[in-house]
């Protein structure tokens, strides 16, 4: 999975490549984390190159929010592609995380 | 009710009582009177009739008794001499003043004299040949005058002449007196007294010398008509002339009615003309009531009574009042006992009608208590009182009572015998229901019963006609591909037929699961069943094997009904083929088989006779012919549609009937081997380490894509593959060995099959309770959302444990892309 990170005005983006599942949310975890630990509170997640996300790319993302909530940051989550849309609603996600069609509307406010 | 009904009968009773009563009395009453006045009518008749006779005898009697003097003394020579003396003496100067008439009279006086005291003449006459009086006794001043030519002619001496002379010129009978009769008349001697004589000729030797005549006495004839023997107070006996004048006094008017008064008077005044006078006058003789000569109703007996050629009335009489008198004391004391009688008769009716009613309304009662006892509450209904004192009596209201009481009896013994009869007949129906329940679970009832397959599908529906039934049909697979489809019938239905169905249906499928030919299965199957078949029951059965891959379609129909195919083009072809005889009935059968192939969209329709023998309310059979016209003039969407217009059609057919056999109905649709084959096929074995999902996935991606399987499919499966294998490697697994999972995945036209399975622990993934996906950020766990997330994108999942191995089937419908 690779990760592209770029900073917006105080918005950090992350577009994931690849699928966020089993064997890859671990590399996602760390990278993230990461970029909370350098202090990045406005996280936004572009899963535009994304194939599919498991329930463990779920948890990745459910522990983030979680994390950046605590500290007064927030997550927000663009370009699902169908099934991991699907996988949104199913799990109820799509109702506790931001989710945002594209990367702009995102941005939008943020 | 009670109290009207009781007056109403009561009432009536008594009227009826009543009236009997009095209506039988007073007509007793009057027949006894009746009868008593009858009689005493005639016994007063009798009396008078024999008072009448001996009247009548005496006063001839009487008269005899003058003829037979006057005969006597006739014929005495002393008369003769007498005749000759007189009729010289007076002749010479025709006087009876002559010395010669003095002397002889004076010697003759002494012995008339004497003979008239001796026989009771009033006086006696010689009279001669020519008609003069020649001698008198008493010597009145018809002495010396000639009869014939003197007032004496009209007299009753006159008529008596007149009868002695023509006595003498007539011939007599023998033995018939000459004597004559002159009837009363007033007699100018006697200064009008009326007289009546008796006389006769004096024959000395062949001569006639002149007529010995008497002037009969009136007492002598008085004295007998007023002897009163017998006739009471009012009785009298008289005797009437001819010219309805007395000839004897009358007792009850003997001033006016005295002979001599009589003959002084007028008939009206002093005579008796009434109707018996007249009718003994007239010859008559008998016994009348009449108003007699004082206009006062008599009861009177009257008879001719004939002197020389005159006829008398001879009457008996008495006052009606008189002879009535006791008929009038029995009228009058009927009256006293009818007055004094019927307030008793009312008493005792009115008494004897309350006794009755009273019993009927201690009936009534009792009646009414019995309709309103609840039989069915345990207090039984005691017999009360007024029952009690009812069934005492020893007459048919006591009979009443206490076949009543019987009743009431026999009635609480009834219900008794219902309820526990009732308790009984539940707990049967109990447990036929239990029956019926455990019989409907052996039967596959879960529709639609292969999901996930395509190839074909099957439905049925089994209604029994009573509780538990003997139909049965069952369908299941024997390997991939080999279905195994039966209908069958137990002969019979009920419990028995339910137990021998159940030992049927286990003998086939537990030989199917070793055994694919109908003919082998059933052969055995046959000889099981019929061992030891003591209640000799049998079963007709069809059975066959599909083999879905095909369509091949190999059965065996052992006297069953033949079922039915309907072909995609609307053909029916029925497989009447049969392969033996019923199953259980005859010990080492070997049954036959035939093929038949079912080609895409093709319906086989399976049956029991439940459906072709179904009856009306007529009692007509619905049939192979409106079962055949209903399979080729519908078409059917499905097996499922198929059966359910059938069974319809069956129900709407009987109408209001009773269900008289069990109806089964099984249908199988078969899609066709073409569209079920498989256009792609992907087996992976997998390790189980978490890399090695990634390489299923890049596998599956490429064969997906190769089969142009949507991406939003492909990518629903990358996330089953994730989820379930990472599953498996990390929890199925107590040891750190290396394990193969085995990764299958099957694309068909329209849909994707994956098939994994594991020989780790036992584990069904999709057992799990969901997590709650509705609960905010803070609290959401993640636990359990994968196998969530994958029953949630599959359309259908399934878990099997197969040996050591679990089994998940994800099935998820597609529409694959045309790829070019």
């Amino acid at each position: 999975m690779k990760f592209e990170t770029t900073t917006i005005d105080s918005v950090t983006v992350v577009e994931m490549e690849g699928n966020l599942d089993t064997n890859t949310s671990v590399d996602a975890q760390d990278h993230v984390n990461g970029l909370m630990d350098d202090g990045a509170a406005k996280l936004l997640v572009d899963f535009t190159k994304v194939d599919f996300v498991s329930s463990a790319g779920l948890r990745v993302l459910l522990a983030t929010a979680k994390r950046l909530g605590g500290s007064g940051g927030s997550l927000r989550i663009c370009g699902l592609n169908e099934a991991v849309n699907e996988v949104f609603e199913i799990s109820g996600f799509s109702t506790i995380l931001e989710v945002f069609p594209s990367r702009d509307d995102a941005m939008q406010g943020f | 009710m009670n109290r009207i009904l009781r007056f109403g009968l009561a009432g009536r009773l008594l009227l009826v009582l009543f009236l009997v009563a009095t209506v039988t009395m007073a007509v007793t009453g009057w027949m006894v009177f009746s009868s008593a006045r009858n009689s005493l009518e005639r016994e007063a008749f009798n009396k008078l009739r024999a008072v009448r006779e001996i009247k009548r005898n005496q006063i001839l009697d009487l008269f005899q008794t003058f003829e037979a003097q006057i005969d006597v003394f006739r014929n005495d020579p002393f008369i003769y001499g007498a005749m000759r003396d007189a009729a010289e003496t007076f002749g010479k100067d025709r006087s009876v003043g002559t010395t010669t008439w003095l002397e002889f009279a004076a010697d003759l006086d002494p012995v008339m004299g004497t003979v008239v005291d001796e026989f009771g003449w009033y006086d006696v006459f010689l009279i001669t040949t020519t008609g003069d009086i020649a001698y008198s006794f008493v010597r009145e001043p018809d002495l010396g005058m000639n009869i014939p030519n003197s007032p004496l002619a009209k007299t009753a001496i006159g008529a008596a002449y007149r009868a002695a002379n023509e006595y003498l010129v007539r011939p007599r009978l023998f033995g018939s007196p000459d004597v004559a009769f002159g009837d009363f008349a007033p007699y100018p001697p006697s200064d009008d007294a009326p007289a009546s004589f008796l006389m006769a000729p004096i024959r000395d030797g062949e001569e006639m010398s002149g007529f010995l005549a008497f002037q009969i006495p009136l007492d002598e004839i008085d004295h007998i008509m007023q002897e009163r023997s017998g006739l009471g107070q009012t009785g009298e006996t008289y005797l009437v002339g001819p010219d309805f004048l007395m000839r004897s006094d009358s007792f009850l008017d003997p001033d006016s009615r005295s002979v001599v008064s009589s003959f002084a008077g007028t008939v009206a005044e002093n005579g008796v003309d009434t109707e018996a006078s007249r009718e003994a006058l007239a010859g008559r003789g008998g016994e009348k009531i009449i108003a007699d000569y004082r206009g006062v109703p008599v009861l009177s007996a009257f008879t001719p009574i004939e002197l020389y050629g005159v006829r008398w009335a001879l009457m008996a009489e008495i006052d009606r009042d008189e002879a009535f008198a006791e008929i009038e004391q029995t009228r009058r004391s009927a009256h006293i006992g009818f007055l004094v009688l019927g307030p008793i008769l009312l008493l005792v009716s009115v008494f004897f009608a309350r006794t009755i009613t009273r019993a009927l309304g201690d009936l009534v009662r009792s009646a009414h208590e019995l309709a309103a006892h609840n039989f069915f509450s345990d207090d039984k209904p005691q017999s009360t009182d007024h029952l009690e004192r009812v069934t005492k009596r020893t007459d048919e209201i006591g009979d009443l009572a206490r076949s009543f009481v019987t009743m009431e009896q026999e009635l609480i013994r009834s219900v008794d015998d219902l309820k526990s009869t009732t308790a009984v007949k539940e707990r049967m129906q109990g447990e036929l229901n239990i029956a019926r329940d455990i019989q409907m679970s052996m039967l596959p009832l879960t529709f639609p019963a292969f999901p996930e397959r395509q190839d074909f599908t099957v439905f049925a529906q089994l209604h029994p006609a009573r509780e538990v039934g003997g139909d049965f049909y069952d369908f299941f697979f024997g390997d991939d591909q080999k279905f195994f489809l039966c209908v069958a019938d137990v002969s019979g239905k009920g419990v028995p037929s339910a137990l021998f169905m159940a030992v049927a249906k286990t003998l086939i499928k537990s030989r199917a699961a070793t055994d694919f030919s109908p003919a082998s299965i059933l052969s055995h199957v046959n000889s099981d069943l019929s061992r030891n078949n003591d209640s000799c029951m049998f079963v007709t059965i069809f059975l066959a094997i599909l083999d879905v891959a095909t369509g091949q379609l190999t059965y065996t129909n052992a006297g069953h009904n033949p079922p039915y195919i309907k072909r995609a083009n609307g053909e029916i072809v029925r497989l009447d083929n049969r392969h033996g005889p019923v199953i259980g009935a005859v010990e080492g059968i070997a049954y036959r088989e035939d093929e038949a192939v079912l080609g895409p969209d093709d319906l086989l329709l399976m049956f029991t006779d439940g459906v072709t023998e179904a009856m009306d309310v007529d009692s007509a059979l619905y049939g192979e012919d409106r079962l055949k016209e209903l399979l080729s003039s519908r078409d059917f969407d499905s097996a499922e549609q198929m059966v359910n217009l059938l069974v319809d059609d069956v129900w709407e057919y009987q109408g209001e009937a009773e269900q008289a056999d069990d109806v089964t109905v099984l249908a199988v649709s078969y899609n066709g081997a073409s569209e079920r084959g498989e256009l792609g096929h992907l087996d992976l074995q997998v390790a189980n380490r978490t890399e090695e999902i990634a390489r299923v996935n890049q596998d599956f991606n490429v064969f997906a894509e190769q089969h142009g399987v949507p991406e939003g499919d492909r990518r629903r499966f990358n996330l089953i593959f994730d989820e379930l294998l990472n599953n498996v490697i990390s929890y199925a697994f107590d040891d750190d060995k290396e394990h193969v999972i085995d990764v299958a995945v099957s694309l068909e036209q329209k849909r994707l099959v994956v098939t994994i399975a594991d020989d780790g622990r036992p584990f069904n993934p999709f057992g799990r309770i969901p997590p709650e996906t509705g609960l905010p950020l803070d609290d959401r766990e993640v636990g359990g959302l994968g196998l969530h997330l994958v029953k949630n994108v599959m359309d259908d999942v399934t878990y099997e444990r197969l040996g050591t191995k679990n089994v998940a089937t994800l099935i998820k419908n597609i529409e694959l892309q045309v790829s070019n």
